[in-house]
């Protein structure tokens, strides 16, 4: 037996399946630019730091 | 307001938010990020790495420490909390379980707390500094004005936290300017002191003899401070409508504000004998009395400011727990407050003690929560989740595994809070290899995940449990989270029949400025 949830949440919960209402999706180029900025610099920065 | 109700109440209460509903822009998420991220624990976190590395290295490994970091936490929580306008908590309960998602709150809580007690014994110094300057009280009686004036600041901070939420928000980026100025100050200060060349070439404070050992410790002070911004993250990116519009914001206000805010504490643990980063004494021994005392006055209400948030969220955390919206807010944001008191009267006078422990906490309890998300959102559950069972707490919800707990997610926990401690032991801060090259909190990440991967193959998806294989209905047709063809089982998750488009309710501006 499964407790029904208040009808707004109810609502909420079918209306944020579409797409529409989502929040805008990261891209593919997104995501390499963001491990570029997090993966990338670090290890050019960690490379630097150590050589000095 | 819309047959949905109102923003600000499903905002308060963690419902989904639409993408019309959401108010935040880029800078909006920029300013709150950095706001929350520059507070005068920067000082502390900066005051660790000097330990470890000089002003020189201590940069580099800070500034990468900083971003490595914020990649793990960022890819747990903003791609979920983003898409469906959910909070970090209510997005754990996928891996978790509806009543072990439980243990995330009890997490949260004790990382907005922990940051807190280390601004209240910063305030305690602060004032004790003062009254010893002005020769109000001997030096001797230091360490127990700390204590006194640290617990008695917990109670002006709850007085403060009563006036509201928006009072609570509003003095955010007040307070960044504030340590901004304050970290400009005493880098000054620092530099006519010792001078440029002073601050360069002082050396670590207490290093391992293995330079690949202090490197390592020293991004891993950064990494775990970073992550716990695991709820911050996602409390602030589901009041903006776009994952893209979140993302650079969030790198920036959170990953860089906290390595830049550091670098005061690294510049001043190193130059500055035996400070750990803490500029309160040397503020006025430097900065003469006036100037002292007036830069210690805007430590204080940085201070109280920050902590205003931290008790406030971990009450809002708290909250959520069965039972605990029946105390009122007072009670509750007391009651939340007791054990802060308890700890601030014991490691007053031993901050970084305190900082060490505190730090390994959140290395173990957060990276393999981390490793854990991302497993599952990228790689199990293939971006979607079925929302209403998020909110569905009963047997009904396809996260209610057994009673509530998903046997997967604790494992993977279990395994990399064990990998961690492994590496790093949390008490000693003695390593173990391969931790000078790998760190602990990655290793840990990548382990919960592999784990939780392959017990949920093995222990939770073969009996139709957690909704893995199965797709939420769609109400209709084109959306992003239509299902595949032939990758349907039978028996739709949710259980009401989806009406046609015609039928929803158009949701209308953002009904309120709630953010």
């Amino acid at each position: 037996m499964s407790k029904s949830l208040p009808a707004e949440l109810e609502l909420r919960c079918q209306q944020i399946l579409s797409a529409d209402q989502q929040g805008v999706a990261l891209t593919k180029a997104d995501y390499f630019w963001f491990l570029v900025v997090t993966v990338v610099v670090p290890a050019i920065l960690i490379a630097v730091g150590v050589a000095l | 307001m819309s047959i949905l109700g109102s923003a600000k109440l499903a905002e308060e209460n963690g419902w989904p938010l639409m993408r019309s509903e959401r108010g935040f822009g880029k800078t909006a998420i920029f300013l709150a990020a950095f706001s929350a991220a520059m507070a005068t624990w920067c000082f502390t976190i900066g005051g660790f790495v000097a330990y470890y590395l000089s002003a020189t290295t201590g940069t580099f490994a800070t500034l990468a420490g900083a971003l490595l970091g914020i990649l793990l936490v960022t890819l747990a929580t903003l791609p979920m909390c983003s898409k469906y306008g959910i909070d970090s908590v209510i997005a754990s309960r996928a891996q978790l379980g509806t009543r072990g998602s439980y243990v995330s709150l009890i997490l949260v809580y004790c990382s907005a707390m922990g940051w807190s007690i280390l601004l209240f014994i910063y305030k305690g110094r602060a004032i004790a500094e003062l009254l010893v300057s002005f020769d109000i009280m001997d030096r001797s009686h230091f360490d127990l004005c700390v204590k006194i004036v640290g617990v008695l600041a917990i109670f002006i901070v709850l007085d403060l936290i009563r006036k509201g939420p928006e009072y609570v928000r509003s003095r955010g980026p007040i307070i960044a300017v504030v340590v901004a100025v304050m970290s400009l100050v005493i880098l000054l200060l620092l530099v006519q002191r010792v001078g440029v060349s002073g601050v360069v070439d002082a050396v670590a404070v207490s290093p391992y003899p293995q330079g690949a050992g202090n490197w390592a410790s020293a991004i891993e002070v950064l990494i775990a401070s970073n992550l716990s911004w695991w709820a911050y993250i996602g409390t602030i990116v589901r009041t903006s409508p776009s994952a893209r519009g979140s993302l650079w914001p969030v790198v920036i206000g959170f990953g860089l504000g906290v390595g830049l805010g550091s670098l005061t504490g690294l510049y001043t643990g190193v130059a500055v004998s035996g400070s750990g980063g803490d500029p309160t004494d040397f503020l006025v021994s430097q900065g003469g009395l006036l100037v002292g005392a007036v830069m210690l006055v805007f430590l204080l209400v940085a201070n109280v400011g920050t902590a205003m948030m931290g008790i406030y969220a971990a009450s809002l955390a708290i909250r959520q727990l069965p039972k605990a919206d029946k105390l009122s807010w007072k009670w509750t944001i007391f009651l939340v407050s007791v054990p802060a008191m308890v700890i601030v009267a014991l490691f007053a006078t031993s901050a970084n003690s305190f900082f060490s422990i505190f730090l390994a906490f959140l290395g173990v309890a957060f990276a393999p929560i981390c490793g854990i998300q991302v497993a599952d959102w990228f790689i199990l559950r293939r971006q979607r989740y079925d929302v209403r069972s998020l909110y569905q707490l009963d047997k009904s919800s396809a996260y209610f595994y057994v009673a509530g707990v998903n046997p997967a997610g604790f494992l993977g926990f279990a395994a990399g809070i064990a990998v961690y401690i492994y590496l790093l032991d949390p008490v000693t801060y003695v390593y173990r290899p391969p931790f000078q090259y790998l760190t602990a909190s990655f290793p840990s990440a990548i382990v919960a995940g592999v784990v939780y991967v392959v017990a949920v193959r093995v222990l939770v998806a073969p009996f139709g449990l957690g909704g893995y294989g199965r797709r939420t209905r769609v109400p209709q047709a084109g959306t992003q989270d239509a299902p595949p063809v032939g990758d349907v089982e039978p028996g739709p998750v949710t259980p009401e029949p989806a009406p046609a488009r015609s039928e929803l309710p158009v949701l209308g501006p953002r009904a309120s400025g709630a953010g």
